[in-house]
C-alpha cells in the first residue's frame, strides 16, 4: 500500500538526509536505521575509519543479504509450486484451477 | 505480483478446495458407515426371526406327522370295526343282534375318537398353513434385505 509522496528526514552516521518517498515514514526510518547501524558496525569493527568506504562496505553487505534472500524466496516459490502440483491431481478437474505456465 | 506470493496464493486456494473435498468425503463415509450398521442390524434381526420360524416349522411338521399316523391308525380301526359289524350282520343277523347292539357303545366311542382325530388334524393343518404364510413373509423380508445390501454395495 503506497502513500502520497512525502519527505522523511533521517540521520545516517550523523548526517541528516531529506528523503522524498512513496513509502511510509516508519518504513523509510527503519531502512535508514538499518543502514546507519550497518555502517556503524563496520566502523566499530576497525575495517576502516573512513565513512565513505564504510558506506560502500555496508552497501556490499546489504546487497549480499538481498541476493541471498532473493535466492531463498525463489527456492520457496519452487517448493510452493511443487506442493501445488502434488495437490492438484487430488482434486476434481473443475476445482484444480489454472495450471501455471512453465517457466 | 511477486512470484513467491503468487505461488503461495495458488497453493492456499488448492489447499482450501482440498479441505472442502475431504469434508465431502468424510460426510459420505459417515453416511455409508451408518448404512452398513443399519443393514447389519437388519441381517441380525432377519436371522433371528428365520431361526425361530424354522424351529416352529420343525415342531409343526413333527406334530403333523404324529397326527397323520394317529389318523391312519384310527382309519384302520374304523375299517376293522365296520368289517366286523358287516360280518356279524351277514353271519347271524337275528341271533347276534343283541350282542351287536351291545357293541354299539364301543363303535360310538370309535366314531368320537375319529372325530377328535379329524379335528386335531384340521388344527394342525391350519397351523402348518399359518407357518407357511409366515415363512413366506420371512423369505420376502430376507430378499428385501439382500436387495438393500446389494444396493448399498453398489453405492
Amino acid at each position: 500500500m503506497t502513500e502520497p509522496r512525502t519527505v522523511v528526514r533521517v540521520r545516517i552516521v550523523g548526517e541528516e538526509y531529506a528523503l522524498r518517498t512513496d513509502a511510509s515514514s516508519q518504513h523509510t526510518e527503519a531502512v535508514a536505521h538499518h543502514l546507519d547501524r550497518t555502517i556503524r558496525a563496520i566502523l566499530a569493527s576497525g575495517a576502516t575509519v573512513e565513512t565513505p568506504r564504510a558506506a560502500i562496505l555496508a552497501a556490499l553487505q546489504i546487497t549480499d543479504e538481498l541476493f541471498r534472500e532473493r535466492a531463498a524466496a525463489a527456492e520457496l516459490t519452487g517448493q510452493l509450486q511443487q506442493l501445488a502440483s502434488d495437490i492438484r491431481p487430488l482434486l476434481p478437474p473443475d476445482k484444480r484451477g489454472d495450471e501455471p505456465s512453465p517457466g | 505480483m511477486r512470484p513467491d506470493l503468487a505461488a503461495f496464493r495458488e497453493l492456499d486456494a488448492l489447499v482450501r478446495r482440498l479441505t472442502e473435498q475431504m469434508a465431502v468425503f468424510r460426510r459420505r463415509a459417515l453416511t455409508a458407515e451408518a448404512r452398513v450398521r443399519e443393514l447389519e442390524h437388519g441381517i441380525l434381526e432377519a436371522r433371528s426371526v428365520l431361526t425361530a420360524t424354522r424351529q416352529e416349522l420343525a415342531v409343526l411338521t413333527e406334530s403333523r406327522e404324529h397326527a397323520l399316523a394317529a389318523a391312519r391308525e384310527a382309519t384302520a380301526a374304523a375299517r376293522s370295526a365296520r368289517e366286523a359289524l358287516a360280518e356279524r350282520e351277514r353271519m347271524a343277523p337275528a341271533a347276534d343282534l343283541r350282542a351287536t347292539l351291545g357293541d354299539l357303545p364301543a363303535l360310538a366311542a370309535n366314531s368320537e375318537a375319529d372325530a377328535e382325530l379329524a379335528n386335531e388334524n384340521a388344527r394342525l393343518v391350519a397351523q402348518l398353513a399359518e407357518a407357511r404364510v409366515r415363512t413366506g413373509r420371512m423369505a420376502d423380508r430376507v430378499r428385501f434385505l439382500r436387495q438393500q445390501m446389494m444396493q448399498g454395495a453398489e453405492r
